[in-house]
């Protein structure tokens, strides 16, 4: 994903408003607890999301700014290990975990 | 485009070492935005292992602390997968730990109980042992034809291998199949009937260099994930590449596909004929390659379908694999027919559709990889059909090289490693062996020191797994012992072989069934032996792409639940008791250098076990290690040595090996393209080729296994699907998994996270059709074929999204049992069921 992608992704999602927004967060401090290395379910209200938006839509939440912070403050941020090189600063994902239902499938409640 | 292999061995290392300094190989995160190895508690003992469920074969990091698996991580260094994993694998500790675990073997008194939740009581080991052995030992004095084993390919390969042992040495019977005959079997007559060996060429590093991917009758994205992610990385790094879906139905792998093509069921084999017959026409083939390597070959044509009982048997059943050959010239000849138009005719798919696709084929400039699962392996012509696509392949010089070839992905996670490679099918011995060639059977009992000719007594094959259910429900075996499956949802035809309605079904026949937790299968068995479940006990797999990985022990079974192998040990031991072997105790001559009869025990720890084991069986593959074997290898021209192994403990320390592994300088060399010739220490066959293939030849490949080094090019005609839709039955119902849950759902669905996500089995139908039969979401509809009838939840926004005629349902889901409806006709050739194409009603019920 470039640079230009992830900036596209993020006006994208702030232009989608609340309803794109719902329940991009809280799953941290509200849902249930994951065990080390359990990677968590994204919420019911995500539904298709991936589908329609991609790995962008997700990072347009989940991912991290210029400034090296959520783009979505109060969404659970991608490890850095998920980013090219494994460093947040590439801004950019790694390529295998583009695929983001892989390993989040939306949960069904 | 033309990449010499310097300048793919060179990219190649040059990324993978990059990922590897970086780091971006590393598994998945946790909540707290942590990495693989931070997302362990780092408190606990780390193990290495490789996942549970499908054939990927993807490594990971076991964390145990307190007796428990606390954590699951990818394994970077795990050569298949490199850290990634799917849902399923990061929650493979979940899957240990369901409330509901058995622990202790358990009886059933009353037969009438067979087919409900209770009845089963519990019991000690030798209760339970005795009586499992005493019905064994009784069937097989009374007529060894009536007993059964049906395996897996979730059996661990030394686990399979003393099975396979046990059976065929032990008792001398063939009846014996995996459920592997369910997903690969077609795959596996497929390369035997090519190749004359059972393997694939490539390796998944072909899907990072690949320009175009063709993918045939294969949900990527559900069934491999692992290697989708790697197909969807592969597109996003270069915007060239282009990914063409041929299928029945769009699915999420649809979603990466540039275009796709949907086909009507049944016509794949019409398609892949028009695309073989346009490069011929159009004189677009590759003739280098074709002169230096191939054969052509006709075979037995209108062969009809094995829906009955008495198909095998028949004039027909008994031909299916006659081949003769045939020049070039009449192969074209019998392509002939195969216009673009035919095939759009066939199969409603766009001429222009198909020939771009043919030209894709006919671009040598670029390198195309087909990748293919059950769509074409569960198919009234699944043999067929992997021959077709062989076909394309060979013709335009698009084999065993890398990111151009084809390339059959694997079931489960050691489908290849046990279920073929060890030989638990009916008709197999170790190492691609055959019981019916008496080469073979010399060369096994020299590695199993048994008399001459000892195993002519099993040179027929037993019962297939569809033979041995429909034996089971007509009363014709008495005694059946399952392990690592779940037969009672995942066999086709389950009306028949469950005994709905006023069907007889398998009843009457005692069963055993070793598992670890409660399912459909153990209500219906008179013993239930409960089973040590993955890293509960160490074992080995073999994946997809030639890979043998150790799983390594982390914690301890719950209560009294014990290792596969134990109970075999403890079975065989009582069922051979005073039989004899060249004069000796018939069960220490078979595996005394492993187990103390007397002592109940192992002769050392699983690790000492298991490599002791993994060092007989590698004999059949390293035949110096065995002077009488290696006399037989060298006077049948054998070349077992051909899928060398390495000794056990390589294969922990390189995280999983590919084979053939080769001795280089007192290193064990993997080989990750097969036939291509190159230099070992960069992945390529050198020392085979050396030793067997010829040099400078077309496409820098040498097919030494084949005979005359030459693959046979079949020609295979379109012949129709079992049935077609009708009046009566207008639909047709396809079956297949989902990501979330592997097969049955037995492990998965105990799960909390995976059951939340994929909680129920619905049926997947076109709006059209829908608004035709005034049904609408969450609907209960029943389905019914002409083998029986199941109820389910419609849905128009599932996973997949069938063309109007068409519906899907996961078989995963126990209360829906999708396979009541399913036919059980299989091909003729491999004798692998069609779970893709059995016509259906549906009618709208109260829900």
């Amino acid at each position: 994903m470039k640079k230009t992608n992830v900036m596209a992704a993020a006006v994208l999602a702030c232009a989608l408003g609340g309803a794109a927004l719902a329940g991009c967060s809280g799953a941290a401090e509200t849902g249930p607890a994951y065990n080390p290395g359990e990677p968590p379910l994204m919420t019911a209200s995500h539904e298709g999301r991936f589908e329609r938006l991609g790995a962008k839509g997700c990072y347009g939440c989940h991912g991290v700014n210029g400034a090296g912070e959520p783009m979505l403050a109060a969404a659970s941020p991608l490890p850095a290990d998920h980013y090219a090189g494994g460093d947040t600063a590439s801004r950019e994902i790694d390529g295998p975990r583009t695929e983001c239902l892989t390993c989040h499938p939306v949960a069904q409640e | 485009m033309e990449l010499t292999r310097r300048s793919f061995v060179k990219s190649t290392a040059v990324a993978l070492a990059s990922a590897a300094a970086a780091g971006t190989l590393a598994g998945c995160s946790s909540l707290a935005g942590t990495g693989a190895d931070a997302a362990a508690s780092g408190e606990g003992v780390k193990t290495v292992g490789v996942c549970r469920f499908c054939g990927c074969g993807c490594g990971v990091i076991v964390e145990a602390k307190d007796g428990k698996v606390v954590s699951v991580t990818g394994d970077p260094e795990n050569g298949s997968s490199r850290g990634l994993n799917c849902v399923k694998g990061y929650y493979l500790a979940g899957a240990l730990y369901g409330e509901d675990r058995l622990t202790v073997p358990l009886i059933r008194d009353d037969k009438a109980t067979k087919g409900t939740p209770d009845g089963l009581r519990e019991a000690t080991w030798d209760e339970a042992l005795d009586l499992v052995a005493g019905k064994l030992r009784d069937t097989w004095k009374a007529d060894k034809s009536r007993l059964a084993f049906w395996g897996s390919g979730q059996q661990p390969i030394v686990e399979g291998y003393c099975t396979a042992k046990f059976w065929k040495a032990g008792l001398l019977s063939n009846n014996i199949d995996p459920n592997a005959r369910l997903c690969m079997a077609s795959a596996v007559v497929g390369f035997m009937n090519v190749f004359q060996t059972d393997e694939p060429a490539g390796c998944y590093a072909d899907i990072d260099e690949t320009d175009v991917f063709v993918t045939w009758g294969a949900n990527m994205a559900e069934a491999h994930p692992m290697l989708y992610s790697r197909l969807t990385a592969r597109k996003l790094a270069d915007s060239a590449v282009r990914h063409y879906d041929v299928t029945t139905m769009t699915t999420r792998t649809s979603a990466s596909a540039d275009k796709v093509i949907t086909f009507r069921p049944g016509s794949d084999i019409a398609i892949a004929n028009a695309i073989a017959n346009y490069l011929i026409v159009h004189d677009k083939y590759d003739h280098d390659f074709v002169a230096d390597h191939v054969q052509f070959k006709q075979g037995t044509e209108n062969i009809g379908n094995a829906t009955d009982d008495g198909y095998d048997k028949s004039d027909i059943g008994q031909a299916v694999d006659n081949v003769e050959p045939i020049t070039f010239e009449a192969f074209a000849a019998r392509l002939a027919p195969y216009t673009l138009e035919y095939a759009s005719e066939l199969s409603g798919v766009p001429v222009e559709d198909i020939q771009e696709l043919a030209e894709v084929f006919a671009d040598k400039s670029r390198r195309v990889l087909s990748l293919w699962t059950m769509g074409v392996n569960q198919h009234n012509r699944g043999t067929w059909m992997n021959h077709c696509i062989y076909n394309i392949h060979l013709l335009c010089g698009r084999y065993a090289l890398p990111g151009d070839g084809a390339f059959s992905l694997t079931g489960q996670p050691t489908a290849c490693g046990t279920a073929r490679e060890v030989g638990t099918f009916s008709h197999r011995l170790p190492a691609d062996l055959v019981v019916k060639n008496p080469d073979h059977r010399r060369y096994t009992e020299a590695v199993w020191d048994l008399p001459n000719g000892y195993l002519d007594a099993i040179e027929t094959p037993g019962y297939h797994t569809v033979k041995m259910f429909r034996e089971l429900s007509k009363g014709g075996i008495d005694f059946l012992w399952s392990a690592h499956n779940n037969w009672a949802v995942s066999m086709p035809n389950l009306t028949r072989f469950l005994g709905r309605g006023d069907l007889k079904g398998i009843n009457d026949a005692f069963i055993c069934v070793a598992e670890v937790y409660p399912t459909l299968s153990t209500q219906y068995a008179d013993v239930v032996l409960p089973a040590a479940m993955w890293v509960e006990r160490e074992g080995a797999f073999g994946n997809g792409e030639r890979r043998t990985a150790v799983f390594e022990k982390a914690v301890d079974a719950p209560g009294d639940a014990k290792w596969d192998l134990w109970m075999l040990m403890e079975i065989a031991k009582r069922v051979l008791a005073g039989e004899q072997i060249g004069g000796e105790d018939a069960f220490d001559h078979l595996f005394g250098a492993w187990y103390d009869a007397d002592a109940a025990a192992f002769k050392g720890s699983d690790r000492e076990v298991c490599a002791s084991i993994w060092e007989e069986y590698r004999t059949f593959s390293n035949p110096d290690l065995n002077p009488d074997a290696a006399a037989i290898n060298t006077e049948a021209k054998l070349k077992m040595e051909a899928k060398q192994l390495a000794p056990y403990e390589e294969y922990i320390h390189n995280h999983g090996l590919t084979w053939p592994v080769r001795e280089v300088n007192g290193q064990w060399l993997p080989t990750l393209w097969r036939f291509c010739d190159g230099k070992q220490e960069d992945g390529f066959d050198q020392y085979g080729i050396e030793a067997y293939g010829e040099h400078d030849k077309a496409g820098g490949v040498s097919f030494y296994k084949s005979a005359d080094k030459k693959p046979s090019v079949v020609f295979r005609p379109w012949e129709p699907p079992a049935e077609e839709p009708s009046d009566e039955y207008p639909f047709w119902f396809c079956t297949g998994r989902l990501l979330e849950h592997w097969h049955t759902g037995s492990m998965t669905r105990r799960v909390p996270e995976l059951d939340r996500a994929l909680p129920e089995a619905l049926l997947d139908m076109n709006p059209a059709d829908c608004e035709r039969l005034g049904v609408t979401d969450g609907d209960r509809v029943r389905v019914t074929s002409r083998f029986g009838t199941c109820d389910i939840t419609v849905s128009t926004a599932g996973r997949t999204r069938p063309p109007a005629g068409m519906v899907f349902a996961p078989f995963f889901a126990e209360e829906t049992l999708v396979n009541l409806v399913v036919q059980d006709t299989y091909c003729p050739l491999s004798k692998e069921p069609d779970f893709k194409k059995t016509c259906v009603s549906i009618e709208k019920i109260e829900g």
